[in-house]
């Protein structure tokens, strides 16, 4: 299996050390949204991806999945319109998942194993390029997914509003508490009250992207308890569960996805 | 060529300034202005013509209906127009007069060679024409512009140029599949009128080598036919017909819609001097398979093209580079003032660009809020992309 990732930057999914349009271990430094998902991985192989096989991690820089896009506008009949199927202002999201679905399937042909691809985005509604309503942009998503044809075995990872909210579930004084609250809070940083400060003041101070995994190797992350407070964790959980299991690993607790 | 249009009071262009370039494609909702633009180059065109009067009676309007009103205050009765045109020398011409609805006249109008110093080349007032500094009476009357009356033999290099270019300006914004069908009268009108009226006339004219070129050009479009032919019926009517490979005649009133736009348009930029071409809503009548070949036709000949598209087949094949200031959106306030500006100037929808095609960025966004975000970004003065 080979997962493959993509994201907005270094605090969620991670970067290329290496400055590459695409890398693995060790120029891949994994952020604390990988991590996040190499658990929820690591409860269906019963081991962890990062610690003992890393390289399975295939991670697409934001300038890959561009010049991708690029390509893409270049090649007659590629053209995504909205209608019945896709509302407004979802093109971006929708785009970014199709590209990364086709890279992924070329991937999986290059090294011949079973891929599965994990695309990161978490823009607020207040970038009025992007100002769809959380659902449509998922669906965006999934039928980008559906259109490169790797199904459901791309999995959005969309946080509502940003991935600091699922991150606060467990690092605010009282993890998992109300933490379906989180979720209404504001993602954008001018914002009082807005969930990067409220983050920053849980751990004390602004902690580094590695510093965030650092913290969650040490503290732990109940995905279960927090997917079942916040929608957009339990749709993400559930759309990973169903890929990993479209790849024929053994279900999870018992139950299949 | 055009490079900036101002209106002041034209309809629902209350106070708008345009600017031009090479290619120009005008996309918004119903109603925000987009034909009243086409409209006003036609009327800007018809100034240098003269005979405004029937250019109004064409269009079953009265010199009342073009101002704007928006029921508040007292509504103006003169409109202006300013066109600053690109001369060939590289000089820009500011041509400027106010339309005086109860003489169908231009008042008060100057052109000015914008060099350093300014050169005045036209100056009228009520009673006197001012030409390169030499005075005269007006002693006729004249509809539209002064210079309509003037022979070109009397002007500078500079105005000849900048009069023959309107003259020039070809406005098909009214383009009908019926009209573009119908017989021409024979030793009537050779020019195609603005809704298509007298193309198989205008078709007659050409003759020889350039129908030849003209019909490889159709080719390139519909390889299946193999050419055109004009005939000329006992009671004076010229009729249109296409021939097919299989040598299969189609008369004009059953050959499909897009044929004959296509047609037209290549017949005015090939063989009219059209060194402008207007069209509205240049995609009707044209099959996707053969859009791109229409866009990359009117982004790449050398007249200035101006047209309006509701499509993003159409947009989606202007390069990037070209739909970032060629793309112009066009829009209402609350007080339904028509204001335009470039498409992907906000940042919002420049990001958009990055990563789509410029149709599928136009159709993927909400139209009515990107003027609600037009019209913040003016409040605010919020920066614009360059």
């Amino acid at each position: 299996m080979i997962v493959v990732l993509s994201g907005e930057g270094k605090s969620d999914l991670g970067h290329c050390g290496n400055s590459q349009g695409q890398c693995r271990t060790p120029d891949f430094i994994p952020g604390p949204m990988t991590w996040l998902a190499d658990q929820i991985i690591a409860q269906r192989l019963q081991y962890s991806l990062l610690d003992d096989t890393p390289f399975q991690y295939i991670f697409i820089a934001k300038p890959r999945l561009l010049a991708l896009e690029q390509q893409r506008k270049l090649e007659l009949g590629k053209i995504s319109l909205p209608g019945k199927k896709r509302e407004q202002e979802t093109a971006y999201f929708h785009i970014n998942a199709w590209m990364l679905g086709e890279e992924a399937l070329r991937l999986q042909e290059e090294h011949r194993d079973q891929a599965i691809a994990i695309l990161f985005r978490d823009r607020d509604g207040t970038n009025s390029a992007h100002a769809g309503l959380w659902e449509d942009k998922w669906n965006s998503l999934v039928s980008g997914f559906a259109r490169s044809r790797l199904d459901d075995r791309g999995v959005p990872m969309l946080p509502k509003p940003i991935s600091e909210a699922w991150l606060l579930c467990a690092a605010q004084a009282h993890p998992y508490q109300n933490c379906a609250a989180l979720e209404d809070m504001p993602g954008n940083d001018k914002s009082p009250n807005d969930l990067k400060s409220a983050l920053k003041a849980a751990y004390g101070r602004n902690l580094s992207s590695v510093e965030q995994v650092e913290w969650l190797r040490e503290h732990g992350y109940d995905d279960e308890e927090a997917a079942s407070q916040m929608p957009s964790l339990q749709k993400f959980r559930h759309s990973l569960h169903v890929a990993l299991t479209s790849l024929g690993l053994p279900p999870h607790n018992g139950v299949q996805q | 060529m055009i490079e900036q249009v101002t209106v002041k009071n034209f309809k629902s262009l209350a106070d708008v300034t345009i600017d031009f370039g090479r290619f120009n494609c005008f996309v918004g909702l119903n109603g925000a202005g987009k034909t009243t633009i086409l409209q006003v180059l036609d009327f800007i065109s018809q100034q240098m013509r003269g005979d405004v009067g029937t250019w109004l009676e064409e269009r079953g309007w009265t010199a009342d209906d073009l101002r704007f009103g928006d029921g508040v205050g007292q509504p103006v009765l003169h409109t202006m127009l300013e066109v600053r045109f690109r001369l060939k020398s590289g000089d820009l011409l500011c041509w400027t007069g106010t339309f005086d609805p109860a003489h169908l006249q231009l008042l008060g109008e100057v052109a000015l060679l914008m060099t350093e110093p300014p050169q005045q080349l036209l100056a009228t007032t009520a009673e006197r024409l001012t030409l390169d500094d030499i005075g005269l009476e007006l002693t006729f009357t004249y509809e539209g512009s002064v210079l309509s009356q003037l022979r070109g033999q009397l002007l500078s290099e500079p105005l000849r140029e900048f009069k023959e270019a309107l003259i020039n300006m070809r406005s098909l914004y009214l383009l009908a599949p019926h009209l573009l069908r119908r017989s021409s009268r024979l030793n009537g009108h050779t020019d195609l009128s603005a809704g298509g009226d007298g193309l198989p006339s205008f078709l007659g004219k050409i003759q020889g080598s350039a129908k030849d070129h003209l019909e490889k050009m159709l080719q390139v479009f519909y390889p299946r036919i193999n050419g055109f032919n004009i005939t000329t019926t006992p009671d004076g009517l010229q009729r249109l017909a296409v021939y097919e490979q299989d040598s299969f005649v189609t008369q004009a009133s059953h050959v499909n819609d897009g044929l004959l736009r296509v047609l037209a348009i290549l017949a005015q930029l090939e063989y009219d001097n059209a060194n402008i071409l207007v069209l509205d809503e240049i995609e009707n009548g044209i099959n996707p398979e053969i859009t791109e070949k229409l866009v990359d036709l009117l982004v790449q000949c050398p007249a200035q093209i101006i047209v309006t598209t509701h499509s993003p087949m159409i947009l989606n094949y202007v390069r990037d580079e070209v739909a970032k200031t060629a793309v112009q959106f066009v829009f209402k306030d609350q007080r339904g003032q028509t204001s335009v500006k470039p498409f992907f100037s906000l940042p919002a929808t420049a990001e958009k660009l990055v990563h789509m095609g410029p149709g599928e960025a136009f159709v993927d966004t909400n139209l009515n809020q990107l003027t609600e975000a037009f019209l913040q970004a003016k409040k605010t003065s919020a920066p614009l992309l360059p």
